[in-house]
C-alpha cells in the first residue's frame, strides 16, 4: 500500500513537469516583460541591464531551470493587478472555492445516485424517460446560462436569493444548484448505465434465487458494484467540476479561485494565472489519488502492492 | 405424489425485437429424492425452464400459460412475496459460472449466511455464521472458518462452486436446480463436484434437476432424462433405456455425437443448428435436421406418444395414426 | 495465403461496418424519433449557418440607436421590426442569433476535426506499436487527462489573443486525449484479431495495415466520439466566449452575446434567454444524433 502511494506520488512528477513546461514555453513566447515593467522613456541600455538582471538573456534551458527553482519555493512572481505575491492570492481564494465545489458535489451526489438507480430499475418506463431526458437536457444546457436563468427567475423576478457574492448560506444556494446540476447531469447517466450493467450480472440473479427481496438486492448487492465504474470516471468528472466552478464563480461573482483565474487571464496577469493553474492541477491530481485509494475500500479485488 | 409437476408451460420473452416464444408447452414431473436430467443443445429452453420454475425471468420474460405445481401448490399464482419464501428455502439453484454468480464484493461466508438469515428468522447472526461454516464443511471446503471471510476472487473455481452449492443447500431445500454446474470447471474438478452432488442427493434426499448438455454427466448422475428441443420436451425416458434405446431421432443424434471409449463407432454430428425461437420451422421443429423426416413432419406438429407411465416421445415415427394413415 | 488474408479482411469489414449499408442505416434512422429529431435540428442549424446573410433581417452589428433594449414583438413595448427584441446597443437579437449559429458550428466542427486527427493518430500509433512507444505516448495522455483542458486553454489564451482560428486550434490541441485513449483501446483488441495477424504474417507493411485494416475498423467508434464531441465543444466555445476569452467582438457568437450585456441579462430577459435556448437546442440535437449513432454503430465505449 505504501509502495503504491509512493509510486503514484512519483507519477505526479512527469505530469507537473509537462504543466510547468507548457506554462513556461507560453510565457517565453509571451513577449518582453521588460517592456511592461519599464516606462516608455527608458533607454536601450536600461532595458538591456534589466534583461540581464532578470536573466532574460540566459539560454532557454537555464531560464526554465530558474523558473522551476522559483516555483518550487512557491515564488510565482508578483501580480501586476494586486502588486503582491501571486501564490498567497491564490491560496486565499481556496476556502470559497472548496465551499462551493463541495456543496455542489453533495447536491450532485444527492440528485444523481438516487435518480440513476431509480431510472435503471424502471428501465423503459415514463419515469426512466423523464430522468434520462432530464440528464440529457442538463448536459445540453451550458451551466453559465442555467446560472443566468436562475438569477433571472429566483433573484430578479422573485427576489428570494441574492444575485451574486458570498457571505450567508442563501448566497450559496443558486451557485450550488448551478454547478451541482451540471455535475449531476453527467453523473446520473453514469449511475444509470452502471446500475443497468450491474443488474444484468449473474450474481444479481443468484441473490434473487436465494429469495433476497428486490429492494435489498439493489441496495446490498448492486449498489457497491455500481459505484466502482462511477468512481473510475471521477477523473473525467473532475474536469467538469473544475470548468464548471470557473464558470459558475464567474456568473455569480463568487470570490473563489475560478473567478480570480478568469480575471487574471483577462488582465494578462501572468503570475496569478500560473499560480492558479498550478494549484488547481495539484488539487486535481490529489483528488485523483484519493479516489484511487477509495477504490481499495470498496473493491477487495484490488490490492495495491 | 410428485414433488414438482410442470404442465404445458409456455414462457415468452417480449424483447425490443419482438416476441420470443422460448417455451411451448413443456411438461414434466419429478418425485421426491429423484434426480432428473434435462438435456439438449444450447438454446433449447433448458435454462428458461428452470428460471420459469423460480420465476426469475426478468422484466421481459413471462409465463404465458401452464401450471407449475410444487408440493401441491400452484406456483404460478404465488405473489412475489410468497415466491421469495420459496426461493432459496424450498427450491434453490446453482448456476453455471461460479465466478460471476458470486457477488465479488461480499465475503463468501456472508453470502451463505445471508440465505440462512433470510429464511430462518429465529437465527441470530452468530448462529447463521456457525451454520454457514457447517455448510462449508459439508461441501468439502477445507479451513472453512478461514475461508468464511474470503472474497470469491481468492478462491479457486472448484471452491467457488462448492460455495454456490453451500448457498443452495443452506436451508435444506426440497428441490435443487443445477444449471450446467460443472461446465465451466476443469475435468478433474468436475468429477469432484459431481461426486459431491451425488453424495448430497443420497444423504439429504433432496430432489435434483440437473441441466446439462453433457451426456457423460447424465449417465453418471441422473435417474431419468427429458430431452428438450426448441422449447419442447421431445423425449422422456429412464436413463438406462435412454442410452440403450433412444427413441427420438434427436436423442439418437445426441448420443451418436458423444464420444464413448468402449465403442469404436464413428462420431456423427447432428447437421444444422437449433432454430432461433423467433423463427421456428412449421411442423416438427426438428424436421430440417432430422434424417428420418417425412412429409407430415414438415407440415404438422407431432403429438406425444406414451409408452407406460414414464416414457414419452414426441415424434411422428411413433404415432400410430401417422403409421396407419 | 494472401488471398485467405484478403478474404478474412473482407469478412471482417462486412460484419463490422454497418455504415456501408446505407439503406438499413436510413431505415433505422427513420425508426428512431430522437435520432431523427437530432438530424433535423442539425440540418436546420447548418442551413441557417450557411445562408445567414440571406436569412438575417438586419446587419447583426448595426446598432439601432432609437431601439435600444426593445423587448420581443409579443411583449409590451416590442415592435414587429425586431421579433426577438434588441440588445443594449440596439442590435437585432434575431440577426445576431442567426449569425452566431455560424460561429458555433464552425468552431464545434473544426475543433473536433483537429482534435480527432491528433487523437486518431496518437491512439492508432500507440495501440499498434505498443512497447515503449505506447508507454511514452500514454504518459503524455495521462498528463493531459489529469489536467482539465479548460486550464490549458486559459493559459494559452492569456498569451495569445483569442480569435476564431486561435480558438479552433487551441480547443483542438487540448481535447484530443479522449480520442487517443478510446481509439488505443480499440486498436489493442483489433490487432489481436485474425485479419490483422494474417496481414502481418504475409509481411504487409505496418502503414498499410494501419491504413487498410485498423483505421476503417475504428471508424464507427471515431464517428460516435466525434459527434458527441461537437456538442461538448460548442458548449466549451460558448463558455469561453461568455468569459470573454473566446470569440471577440465584432465577431458574433452565442456565448459572446451573453457576455456582451452581462449587466443587462437579468433585467432584460430576452437578451439572455434566446442565445441560451439556441445553444441548448443545437447541443441537444447533436447529443440525440450522437446517442443514436452509438446505438446503431454499437462501438464498445
Amino acid at each position: 500500500m505504501k509502495k503504491y502511494i509512493t509510486k503514484r506520488l512519483l507519477e505526479i512528477i512527469p505530469v507537473l513537469f509537462i504543466i510547468t513546461f507548457v506554462v513556461f514555453v507560453l510565457m517565453y513566447h509571451a513577449g518582453d516583460p521588460v517592456a511592461m515593467m519599464l516606462p516608455d522613456e527608458a533607454s536601450q541600455e536600461d532595458r538591456e541591464n534589466m534583461r540581464e538582471a532578470l536573466g532574460l538573456n540566459d539560454p532557454f534551458i537555464v531560464q526554465y531551470g530558474n523558473f522551476l527553482k522559483d516555483i518550487s519555493t512557491g515564488n510565482f512572481g508578483e501580480s501586476i493587478r494586486y502588486n503582491t505575491q501571486a501564490l498567497p492570492l491564490v491560496i486565499e481564494r481556496l476556502p470559497a472555492s472548496f465551499e462551493l465545489a463541495g456543496v455542489a458535489m453533495l447536491v450532485a451526489i444527492l440528485i444523481s445516485i438516487p435518480l440513476g438507480i431509480w431510472s435503471a430499475n424502471k428501465r423503459n418506463t415514463v419515469t426512466d424517460l423523464f430522468i434520462t431526458g432530464g440528464s440529457v437536457l442538463g448536459k445540453a444546457m451550458p451551466n453559465f446560462w442555467l446560472g443566468i436563468m436562475l438569477i433571472l427567475i429566483l433573484a430578479v423576478n422573485v427576489q428570494i436569493f441574492p444575485v451574486s457574492g458570498r457571505g450567508t448560506l442563501v448566497h450559496l444556494v443558486l451557485p450550488a444548484i448551478t454547478l451541482g446540476t451540471s455535475i449531476a447531469a453527467e453523473m446520473t447517466r453514469l449511475v444509470r448505465s452502471s446500475m443497468l450493467d450491474t443488474l444484468g450480472q449473474d450474481y444479481i440473479r443468484t441473490a434473487s434465487s436465494k429469495g433476497v427481496p428486490y429492494f435489498k438486492v439493489v441496495v446490498s448487492h448492486a449498489f457497491r458494484n455500481t459505484l466502482i465504474p462511477v468512481i473510475t470516471i471521477t477523473t473525467l468528472q473532475l474536469s467538469i467540476v473544475v470548468s464548471g466552478s470557473i464558470i459558475t464563480e464567474s456568473v455569480f461573482q463568487w470570490p473563489g479561485l475560478g473567478l480570480l483565474l478568469v480575471q487574471a487571464v483577462n488582465a494578462r496577469d501572468m503570475a496569478v494565472v500560473q499560480a492558479a493553474v498550478f494549484i488547481i492541477a495539484i488539487l486535481v491530481i490529489v483528488v485523483n489519488l484519493i479516489t484511487d485509494l477509495i477504490y481499495v475500500l470498496i473493491d477487495p479485488r484490488i490490492k495495491y502492492s | 405424489m410428485n414433488l414438482l409437476e410442470v404442465k404445458n408451460l409456455h414462457t415468452h420473452f417480449h424483447t425490443d425485437r419482438g416476441l420470443v416464444p422460448a417455451l411451448n408447452g413443456v411438461s414434466f414431473s419429478i418425485k421426491k429424492g429423484e434426480v432428473l436430467g434435462i438435456v439438449g443443445e444450447s438454446g433449447c429452453g433448458k435454462s428458461v425452464t428452470s428460471l420459469s420454475i423460480l420465476q426469475l425471468l426478468g422484466n421481459k420474460g413471462k409465463i404465458e400459460k401452464g401450471s407449475i405445481q410444487f408440493k401441491g401448490q400452484e406456483l404460478t399464482t404465488f405473489t412475489k412475496k410468497q415466491m421469495r419464501k420459496v426461493r432459496g428455502d424450498e427450491i434453490s439453484m446453482i448456476f453455471q459460472e461460479p465466478l460471476t454468480s458470486l457477488n465479488p464484493l461480499i465475503r463468501v461466508g456472508k453470502q451463505i449466511a445471508e440465505t440462512i438469515l433470510l429464511h430462518r428468522e429465529n437465527y441470530s447472526k452468530n448462529q447463521a455464521k456457525e451454520h454457514a461454516i457447517k455448510m462449508m464443511k459439508m461441501v468439502g471446503i477445507p479451513q472453512a472458518e478461514e475461508k468464511y471471510s474470503q472474497y470469491p476472487h481468492q478462491l479457486s473455481g472448484g471452491m467457488r462452486q462448492r460455495i454456490m452449492i453451500a448457498i443452495a443447500l443452506a436451508c435444506n431445500p426440497d428441490l435443487l436446480i443445477a444449471d450446467e454446474p460443472t461446465t465451466a470447471l476443469d475435468v478433474t474438478i468436475q468429477e469432484q463436484i459431481l461426486g459431491l452432488m451425488k453424495k448430497i442427493a443420497h444423504e439429504t434426499g433432496t430432489s435434483i434437476i440437473f441441466i446439462t448438455h453433457d451426456l457423460g454427466v447424465v449417465a453418471e448422475m441422473v435417474d431419468r432424462v427429458i430431452v428438450m428441443y426448441s422449447g419442447q420436451v421431445v423425449e422422456e425416458n429412464d436413463v438406462v433405456s435412454f442410452f440403450e434405446a433412444p427413441k427420438h431421432p434427436y436423442s439418437q443424434g445426441l448420443i451418436n455425437s458423444t464420444p464413448a471409449i468402449d465403442q469404436g463407432q464413428k462420431l456423427e454430428a447432428i447437421r444444422g443448428n437449433v432454430p432461433a425461437p423467433a423463427n421456428k420451422p412449421n411442423g416438427c421443429p426438428f424436421h430440417p435436421r432430422c434424417p428420418m423426416a417425412s412429409d407430415i413432419c414438415k407440415t404438422t406438429v407431432p403429438k406425444n406418444t406414451y409408452f407406460g407411465k414414464q416414457e414419452m416421445v414426441n415424434c411422428w415415427l411413433y404415432d400410430k395414426e401417422a403409421k396407419t394413415s | 495465403m494472401s488471398e485467405a488474408a484478403a478474404n478474412l479482411e473482407q469478412k471482417e469489414k462486412k460484419s463490422s461496418s454497418s455504415i456501408s449499408n446505407l439503406s438499413i442505416f436510413v431505415k433505422l434512422l427513420l425508426k428512431s424519433k430522437t435520432g431523427m429529431l437530432g438530424l433535423i435540428i442539425l440540418l436546420i442549424a447548418t442551413f441557417v449557418a450557411i445562408f445567414a446573410d440571406l436569412l438575417a433581417p438586419y446587419d447583426p452589428v448595426e446598432p439601432h440607436l432609437s431601439y435600444i433594449l426593445t423587448p420581443p414583438a409579443w411583449q409590451e413595448g416590442g415592435t414587429s421590426q425586431f421579433i426577438l427584441g434588441t440588445d443594449n446597443l440596439g442590435r437585432d437579437v434575431l440577426s445576431r442569433l442567426i449569425f452566431g449559429t455560424r460561429v458555433s458550428l464552425i468552431v464545434g466542427v473544426l475543433s473536433v476535426v483537429v482534435a480527432g486527427a491528433i487523437g486518431l493518430f496518437f491512439g492508432v500509433i500507440s495501440g499498434y506499436f505498443g512497447r515503449w512507444v505506447d508507454q511514452v505516448m500514454m504518459r503524455i495522455v495521462d498528463a493531459f487527462l489529469s489536467i482539465p483542458s479548460i486550464l490549458f486553454i486559459m493559459v494559452i489564451l492569456t498569451v495569445f489573443s483569442p480569435s476564431l482560428w486561435m480558438l479552433i486550434i487551441v480547443i483542438g490541441l487540448t481535447t484530443w486525449v479522449n480520442y487517443a485513449r478510446i481509439i488505443r483501446g480499440e486498436v489493442l483488441s483489433l490487432k489481436e484479431r485474425e485479419f490483422v495477424k494474417a496481414s502481418q504474417t504475409i509481411g504487409t507493411s505496418h502503414w498499410i495495415i494501419i491504413w487498410r485494416n485498423l483505421i476503417p475498423n475504428v471508424m464507427s467508434t471515431f464517428i460516435v466520439i466525434s459527434t458527441l464531441s461537437v456538442a461538448t465543444t460548442i458548449i466549451l466555445e460558448a463558455s469561453l466566449s461568455f468569459l470573454g476569452l473566446g470569440i471577440q467582438p465584432p465577431d458574433i457568437s452565442w456565448g459572446g452575446m451573453l457576455n456582451d450585456g452581462r449587466d443587462y441579462l437579468a433585467t432584460h430577459w430576452w437578451m439572455g434567454t434566446f442565445p441560451g435556448i439556441a445553444i441548448t437546442v443545437t447541443v441537444l440535437g447533436i447529443i440525440f444524433l450522437g446517442d443514436w449513432l452509438r446505438d446503431v454503430l454499437d462501438p464498445r465505449l
